[in-house]
């Protein structure tokens, strides 16, 4: 079923058939990730959104397994890199090799050339390497001696990192946490999901029984399907509504960026496309908004001081009081 | 994110991130003009009702003028700039400018800017137009200084009034500033009389608040402001009429002057009798004492010669009096006056007076009258000195004078050309046949004092003909009822029909003798309020101008207007009579209260006052408007919800309306849904209270169990989110909309469901917010 040819006919077969290939890949992913329904819906959505997805929490709590399985889930050529201290630019874009028969310098795509690139501990590379994948990430690019090489669509970066705070870290810089679309964290599984994984683990790795349900056209399809979904004025009202109050906030000392809100919109279609709507409620929007704007904002000392580092709760605080916050257009009577 | 979690915060600083342009209800260019007219012609109406205080318009046409320039100006001003406190000083500054150029000229910079000497300009007016408000009478001259005082207090009334109605878009609360305008003569004069003005006003103030809000809100805001109107139509009606005890004269406003004509009635009806002055005289024998003498007959109203400033016309020194011939025997008096609580700028003297001494201030005589005014000061408090001359003629004397009239004396003459036919035919029935002035006016007086005529003081104004004018006097020949100033000022009419020269006199009864204190030479009268008085005075050729006493039952008749005594009258005859206190001399209904035991003191008969059923009409009038009122939230709320189910059920409305029914009902019940939460969290909350509990699946979009609640919901989340409709029966919405209200009011104990009716939360939050309009 899921090597079916695609259909190509009405819209709301399309829109089942959307529905169905949604469900399988979470389905497959979730025989690997038990109990973390949340933070694999956002990875998918990420996915179907042409964003760039972060993982970040403490080693060991599955973070490249979820990146992994997502990768593994969709049939799309799949890179992972390692990132290290002593990775360099090169080694993720690739280099220019001169080719004596030919006379000629050759390039050598480096593993940035695929669909899926899983940076695995993304913070440990140097702050250099790290901006290497800049113009990458944004625009699906890569210039290497002068020449310039379109990376493979879709595009997609899954990135994990461990909290700043553990040893042999490198922050990333602004400019880079802002071109993640969702930043997500794994958490601790609940005690049923880790007794669950010590009887399966025991035998074999659950990552070699994945296999891809999607094809890369069919994944290309459900983009497209995603883009199609409409974002009524009142709901980009609340969006910029939301990025606006992050921009007056008195605990925030950097708000969410335009490309933030853009991001949030289009992240909010794919959700909804994954809900099985055709257009985005404000609910998409509060849902989403800790996972895209969380990792953007820069809180004032005070905050950092409350709570001992820019940690990752303390900025969920901010957003859910900003969200919480901030009136609902609706569309056409006003607010009750 | 749960559902209508009550820990959200409020929306703060965050709100005004909401675009202007989706902001509900800001009205356009359009309605704002037509708010804007709509308050000045409020304005103008409102002012428009002082008319009853001031006399003429000329007063009128400034505060037109200022009225405009404020709404004018911060129209344009709105215009050019969004900002809400730029008008309102733009306005200021216009004002201020007005103001100097007007009334300071050549003070200011460049003419409008004010300079130290326009604010010593400014409280010179402002002295002045309180002396002038002090002194005058109703309807009063509008001066410099009380125009002044016009133009500052409607021009900045004004500008508040623009600043609520329109700036800050509140347009019900404008009703304040102008009912203040209206007020003004009703807190002077005492009475609402003036119904016209009331009513253009509060037509005009509607049709500000009908402009002023967007099309949704229009039917409530009228309502609204049509039942405060209500309100205060029923209020003034409900108030006992004659229960106003006011200030002792010289307190506050207009109305405390001695007016000639119009507070004459009023102040013999007050109850609170106090001394006005007290007076003696070197012969020991009581006086009338005369304040003003009205002599221009309109037809209409009477009116005194003005009084010019000339300092030839000091009071040192008045003139002899007009017509006195030598062969008439007169008597000099010297009479001590101690004004007490008297404001007004007319000197009490007897008549005809030869001087004054001991006055403070500048006064001035006037020479037909020999009336005594002042520009600067008032009688209150004065103690002066008064010599006059008595003329005390004969009747033999007045009978020679014969029909006799004088050159230049045809202004006491002059009636209107439309009189009623019954004055001429009662003159002529009266006198018609008799030969000599003199004995036309005993015809007269007899007439008045001996025939069937009563005194009263309330029956012309329960009957409506208060006043002094010819149509006044027609009813007054034929009701055969009334006080002084009908029998005087009939009589000075009849007087004049008949050819004799008269007018009216106006001043103060002689008062009872003083008993305690006594005087320089024993004998010190009292005279006070209840002594205000009002006689004629006819002219004869050869005498000069003396008194009659038509009043039945009131003052006392002159020696020489005696009828019996013709031949031999005794000098001063009238004064055996005058030690009777002439409060109990009173032939009319008045009650004094100081001469009456028992509850009944200090109120009027019982055939003046109502009858006891009417008092519980009014009552039961009462509580069924209070009742009615109380039922206007309920009754609106109900019927808000008929039209929506009914529009859903004739598939003329949208989810938005079924929607927005059950956001009202959560909100008569309590349980207000946030603004800054989506529909759907709202939902869950509501789904919550009916008893379903939510899924706490957070990341997956929350499912409403209730499934007439969640068909609403997806047709009003299809339609303010998506690109096309949901199809769905709008009779079904109707139906889920009964379904979900009568769940979620289910919650409620039923006492407090039967508050939540009565009182709903949503009109009261409306009200407000039209009220104090802020989004």
């Amino acid at each position: 079923m899921a090597g079916s040819m695609m259909s190509n006919t009405e819209r709301i077969d399309a829109a089942s058939v959307f529905h169905s290939h949604a469900s399988e890949i979470l389905r497959v992913i979730e025989t690997v990730i038990d109990g973390k329904r949340e933070a694999v819906e956002m990875a998918l959505t990420a996915l179907l959104a042409e964003g760039h997805l972060l993982i970040e929490d403490v080693p060991g709590v599955g973070k490249t397994m979820l990146a992994r399985a997502l990768a593994k889930s969709v049939g799309c050529s799949v890179n992972r890199v390692q990132f290290t201290p002593d990775l360099l630019p090169s080694d993720i874009t690739g280099v220019s090799v001169y080719d004596q028969s030919e006379r000629r310098f050759e390039f050598k795509p480096g593993p940035i050339f695929a669909n899926i690139v899983i940076g695995d501990e993304i913070n440990r590379a140097s702050p250099k390497t790290q901006s290497a994948l800049l113009e990458s990430m944004e625009e699906a690019q890569v210039t290497v001696d002068g020449g310039t090489y379109r990376l493979p669509s879709p595009f997609t970066v899954i990135a994990t990192q461990n909290p700043v705070e553990m040893e042999g870290t490198y922050p990333l810089p602004e400019a880079q946490r802002d071109r993640f679309m969702i930043r997500i964290s794994m958490g601790y599984p609940d005690e049923d999901a880790e007794l669950a994984m010590l009887r399966t683990r025991e035998l074999s790795s659950p990552l070699d029984s994945v296999t891809p349900v999607v094809s890369t056209e069919q994944l290309l399809d459900m983009i497209h399907k995603v883009r199609t979904v409409f974002v009524s004025r009142a709901v980009e009202q609340y969006a910029v509504a939301i990025a606006q109050a992050t921009r007056r906030d008195a605990e925030l000392r950097l708000g969410a960026s335009p490309r933030a809100t853009l991001q949030l919109v289009r992240a909010a279609k794919a959700r909804a496309a994954l809900n099985g709507r055709d257009f985005v409620l404000p609910d998409d929007l509060d849902a989403l908004a800790i996972a895209v704007l969380g990792h953007r904002l820069l809180p004032t000392s005070r905050v950092a001081g409350r709570t001992g580092n820019i940690g990752t709760s303390a900025m969920s605080d901010v957003v859910q009081r900003i969200v919480a916050a901030t009136p609902v257009p609706l569309g056409a009577v006003g607010p009750a | 994110m749960t559902s209508a979690d009550p820990t959200r915060t409020r929306p703060g600083a965050s709100r005004a991130s909401a675009p202007r342009a989706s902001r509900p209800g800001a009205p356009g260019p359009a309605a704002t003009l037509q708010s804007s007219v709509a308050l000045f012609v409020a304005l103008v109406f409102a002012t428009w009702g002082m008319r009853v205080l001031l006399q003429g318009l000329d007063w009128w046409l400034p505060l037109i003028l200022v009225c405009a320039l404020m709404v004018g100006t911060s129209a344009i001003t709105r215009t050019l700039t969004r900002r809400r406190w730029v008008p309102p000083l733009v306005n200021a500054v216009v004002l201020l400018g007005t103001l100097t150029a007007l009334f300071a000229p050549g003070t200011g910079l460049f003419l409008v800017v004010p300079t130290a000497r326009t604010w010593a300009s400014f409280g010179a007016n402002i002295t002045a137009a309180n002396f002038s408000i002090q002194t005058q009478a109703v309807p009063a001259i509008a001066d410099e200084g009380i125009t002044f005082l016009l133009v500052a207090g409607i021009g900045a009334i004004a500008l508040i009034a623009d600043l609520v109605a329109i700036t800050l878009r509140a347009p019900a609360l404008a009703g304040i500033p102008l009912l203040v305008i209206l007020a003004v003569p009703a807190l002077t004069l005492l009475d609402l009389s003036d119904a016209v003005s009331f009513i253009l006003t509060a037509v005009a103030y509607l049709w500000l608040l009908r402009a002023g809000r967007p099309v949704g809100q229009r039917r409530l805001s009228f309502a609204l402001g049509a039942g405060a109107v209500a309100v205060a139509i029923v209020l003034p009606i409900q108030l006992p009429q004659t229960s106003a005890p006011s200030a002792p004269l010289g307190n506050a406003g207009f109305s405390t002057g001695v007016n000639p004509v119009l507070s004459l009635g009023r102040d013999l009806r007050r109850f609170d009798e106090h001394t006005v002055f007290t007076y003696s005289t070197s012969s020991g024998k009581p006086q009338y004492l005369r304040l003003v003498t009205l002599e221009n007959f309109s037809g209409a109203n009477w009116a005194p010669a003005v009084v010019k400033v000339d300092d030839n016309r000091t009071v040192n020194k008045l003139p002899a009096p007009p017509g006195l011939a030598k062969n008439i025997v007169k008597k000099s008096e010297t009479t001590d006056v101690r004004v007490g609580n008297l404001v007004s700028t007319w000197l009490p003297l007897p008549y005809p007076t030869s001087s004054v001494s001991g006055l403070n201030g500048r006064w001035y005589w006037e020479p037909s009258a020999l009336s005594v005014s002042s520009t600067d000061s008032t009688v209150n408090g004065q103690d002066y000195q008064v010599k006059s001359v008595i003329p005390n003629p004969t009747p033999g004397q007045l009978a020679h004078a014969g029909t006799q009239v004088p050159n230049g004396f045809d202004k006491y003459l002059r009636l209107p050309p439309d009189m009623p036919p019954i004055i001429a035919a009662t003159a002529e029935q009266v006198a018609g046949n008799l030969t000599s002035n003199y004995a036309r006016a005993l015809a007269l007086q007899d007439f008045f004092r001996l025939g069937s005529f009563e005194y009263s003081e309330t029956a012309p104004v329960s009957d409506g003909y208060d006043g002094t004018g010819v149509s006044v006097i027609a009813k007054f020949l034929t009701a055969k009822s009334g006080y002084c100033i009908h029998f005087a000022s009939a009589m000075a009419v009849l007087a004049r029909t008949l050819g004799i020269p008269s007018r009216v006199a106006v001043g103060f009864l002689p008062g009872a003798a003083n008993k305690e204190n006594k005087g320089v030479d024993g004998r010190e009268f009292t005279v006070t309020s209840h002594d205000l008085h009002a006689w004629p005075e006819l002219y004869f050729d050869g005498v000069g101008w003396i008194p009659f006493e038509p009043t039945p039952g009131r003052g006392v008749v002159p020696s020489y207007a005696v009828h019996d005594i013709n031949l031999d009258p005794l000098p001063n005859a009238a004064a055996p009579d005058i030690t009777v206190p002439t409060g109990a001399a009173t032939a009319g209904p008045r009650v004094d209260p100081g001469q009456q035991n028992g509850p009944a003191a200090g109120g009027f008969t019982a055939e003046s006052g109502p009858p006891a059923w009417i008092g519980w009409l009014w009552f039961g009038g009462t509580v069924l408007v209070l009742l009615v009122l109380g039922l206007i939230p309920a009754s609106v709320r109900a019927a808000r919800r008929r039209r929506r189910l009914r529009s859903l059920r004739d598939n003329t409305a949208t989810a938005s309306v079924a929607w927005q029914e059950i956001l009202d009902t959560a909100e008569d019940i309590g349980a207000r849904p946030p603004n800054t939460a989506t529909p759907r969290e709202n939902a869950a909350g509501f789904d919550a209270m009916i008893g379903v509990p939510p899924p706490s699946r957070p990341g997956v979009v929350l499912v409403v169990h209730s499934a007439a609640l969640e068909r609403v919901l997806s047709a009003v989340e299809h339609e303010f989110f998506a690109e096309a409709l949901e199809e769905h029966e709008s009779r079904q919405l109707a139906d889920d909309v009964v379904e979900v209200t009568a769940a979620l009011r289910s919650t409620l104990p039923r006492r407090e469901a039967f508050l939540a009716r009565i009182a709903p939360a949503s009109v009261w939050r409306r009200i407000i917010r039209v009220i104090g309009h802020r989004e």
